[in-house]
């Protein structure tokens, strides 16, 4: 199976990996298949301790797996030699929450570096460093130590310098976790750009939803050391199913309103509050004129939030019904008929209290 | 009758001058041999320790040993201890050449724990980004991590050469000479005290100007 990859194939491949810690006999990453193809944006997204940053760095083998085969650009991982390994590693770019530049050399310097471990001479490494960091927007600061630049700008040194030697993958482990929103938005967008642009795989580690949400293609949930869902953003997006997936989504989506919220909501809205999830197929919002259409309710938008997934709009908005019983009933079967997920909160005066709602909401809010 | 006399005698010029000379000696020949096998020592400490890059629980158990077996004891007892080893070695145990094999194994010791000191306190994640980057775990010793640690590695090895400037003050006590034996034989035990603090100051300059020079590189190559 070595070196013989085709253009098919998945450029990693996980195979009932699993790993375990010595030191308190953690199984940090538990029977673990998957496969992520060339070219795309994965994620993979957990709470701290979920396994995620241990599975990505079986990839470049900075953590060596227990059982399992790891296949990478058509080797296994797990039976190469030192030498092989440094050999794969320098087509497996990473980047780092803490960034970890060499403090001791200039920024040039840090770009060209890998450029001196595959032996490329003086003037190469230069003409190449400068490239990348015109790529990554700081040509200006080729000159300055790490110390000197702020969070965004060492991460696009960091970028800068796994890309020097012309990864085929990029690991990115929380390479936004320690920058400010509109920074990390920045350096998503560099790293979107890595994968159009240059065609590089990226395998993005992170605990924030906003994060696969604005750049992955697929996603994987891991919970103590296990993947408890994956698919395309979209789907898990759309479609969670566990409770952990929907506890990420409800971090990036702010759309529902927690019990708190609905009580105050109460207070101004006494009619019927019914939360409707949108689909992409624009249903939705077309079936809100149409389910109300001669059924004499008065339905008003009183709490939601829509964002893009891969481009595709998501999210769910809280409607108020005013109308008789009847009225919103019907009202509610239309909305359902159409296509969208509705959940029934009731009014005022006869409240309802959906489980899983509570539940959902409930366990964001402790979460945080 | 006895003379007592608090003044500088010119003859002493001379003796001063030697002495000077012998200093500079035995720090010279200490700190670079010496130096330089602590710093090999201490690069073995850190790369043999638990999670180190080259984990080896049997040679760190024996140097941990060893390092901690010669530290403790006082140099003026060594200096004596070991005249087995240095006749052995060197063919005497007297004078500037009896005093350097102690002194550059006790420095070797000391040297080691500092060099294994600023290395743990580089960040582990430079380590790993070398790693990652597919460069060879001597390479990221020698070639990332030295680099990396180079500011407290100065300031560590100045630190040292004032140890040593003790040592040799102690090494007259096998007649090695130095300042320190200048300052006691024609200060302090003349009841000279000009010359003894003659003696001390050209220690205490030498100190000042090591210490400033080692500041002024350690800031150089510091860029954090």
């Amino acid at each position: 199976m070595s070196g013989t990859a085709r253009p098919g194939d998945p450029i990693i491949k996980f195979l009932n990996v699993s790993k375990t810690f010595a030191k308190g006999n953690i199984k940090a990453v538990d029977n673990v298949s998957l496969d992520i193809a060339r070219g795309e944006i994965f994620g993979f997204i957990g709470y701290s301790g979920a396994g995620k940053s241990t599975l990505v760095r079986l990839i470049n083998a900075l953590e060596k797996a227990d059982s399992g085969v790891i296949q990478v650009l058509g080797q296994d991982v797990t039976k190469l030699n030192e030498n092989g390994l440094n050999q794969l590693r320098s087509q497996i770019g990473m980047i780092f929450q803490q960034f970890n530049l060499f403090t001791a050399r200039t920024v040039l310097a840090n770009v060209a570096y890998p450029l001196k471990l595959v032996k490329a001479s003086k003037a190469e490494r230069e003409k190449r460093a400068r490239e990348l960091l015109e790529f990554v927007g700081i040509a200006d600061k080729a000159d300055s130590y790490p110390a000197q630049l702020s969070g965004g700008q060492k991460q696009r040194v960091g970028i800068a310098r796994a890309l020097a030697s012309n990864p085929q993958i990029l690991l990115a482990d929380e390479a936004t976790s320690a920058l400010d929103p509109e920074t990390t938005r920045d350096v998503l967008d560099l790293l979107r750009k890595v994968n159009t642009e240059l065609g590089i795989t990226l395998v993005v580690i992170t605990h924030a939803m906003e994060v696969v949400q604005y750049i992955c293609d697929r996603v994987a949930v891991m919970e103590n050391g296990k993947i408890v869902e994956s698919g395309a953003t979209y789907d898990v997006f759309a479609k969670p199913a566990q409770t952990v997936t929907q506890r990420f989504i409800n971090t990036a989506l702010h759309d529902r309103p927690s019990p708190e919220t609905v009580a105050r909501l109460r207070k101004y809205h006494p009619g019927r509050l019914v939360l409707v999830r949108l689909r992409d197929d624009g249903a939705s919002s077309f079936a809100l004129t149409a389910a109300t259409k001669g059924t004499g309710v008065f339905a008003s938008i009183v709490f939601g939030s829509i964002v893009e997934v891969e481009g595709r709009p998501l999210g769910s908005v809280t409607l108020e019904l005013v109308g008789d019983i009847a009225a919103t009933d019907e009202v509610i079967s239309r909305l359902g008929a159409a296509g969208s997920q509705v959940t029934d909160l009731g009014t005022a005066g006869h409240p309802i209290s959906d489980e899983v709602w509570q539940l959902l909401v409930h366990t964001e809010g402790s979460s945080r | 009758m006895i003379i007592l006399e608090n003044r500088w005698i010119p003859s002493y010029n001379e003796e001063f001058f030697n002495s000077f000379l012998q200093t500079l000696q035995m720090v010279g020949v200490t700190l670079l041999v010496g130096g330089l096998l602590g710093l090999v020592l201490g690069l073995t400490l850190f790369a043999t320790r638990r999670d180190g890059l080259f984990q080896n629980r049997p040679v760190f158990v024996a140097l941990n040993f060893l390092v901690n077996l010669v530290r403790p004891i006082p140099f003026v007892i060594f200096l004596m201890a070991v005249r087995p080893l240095n006749v052995a070695v060197m063919g005497t145990f007297i004078g500037v050449k009896g005093a350097l094999l102690p002194m550059v194994i006790m420095c070797s010791m000391a040297t080691s724990r500092l060099v294994e000191q600023s290395l743990v306190n580089t960040d582990p994640g430079i380590i790993e980004a070398g790693r990652a980057m597919g460069a060879s775990r001597l390479h990221v010793l020698f070639r990332i991590l030295i680099p990396e640690a180079l500011a407290p590695l100065i300031l560590g090895y100045v630190f040292l050469i004032i140890g040593i400037l003790d040592m040799s003050a102690m090494a007259g006590v096998v007649g090695a000479g130095g300042l320190g034996a200048f300052a006691i034989q024609y200060g302090y035990q003349k009841y000279n005290d000009y010359v003894m603090y003659a003696g001390v100051a050209a220690i205490v300059l030498l100190v000042q100007i090591v210490q400033t020079f080692g500041n002024w590189l350690a800031r150089r190559v510091l860029h954090r």
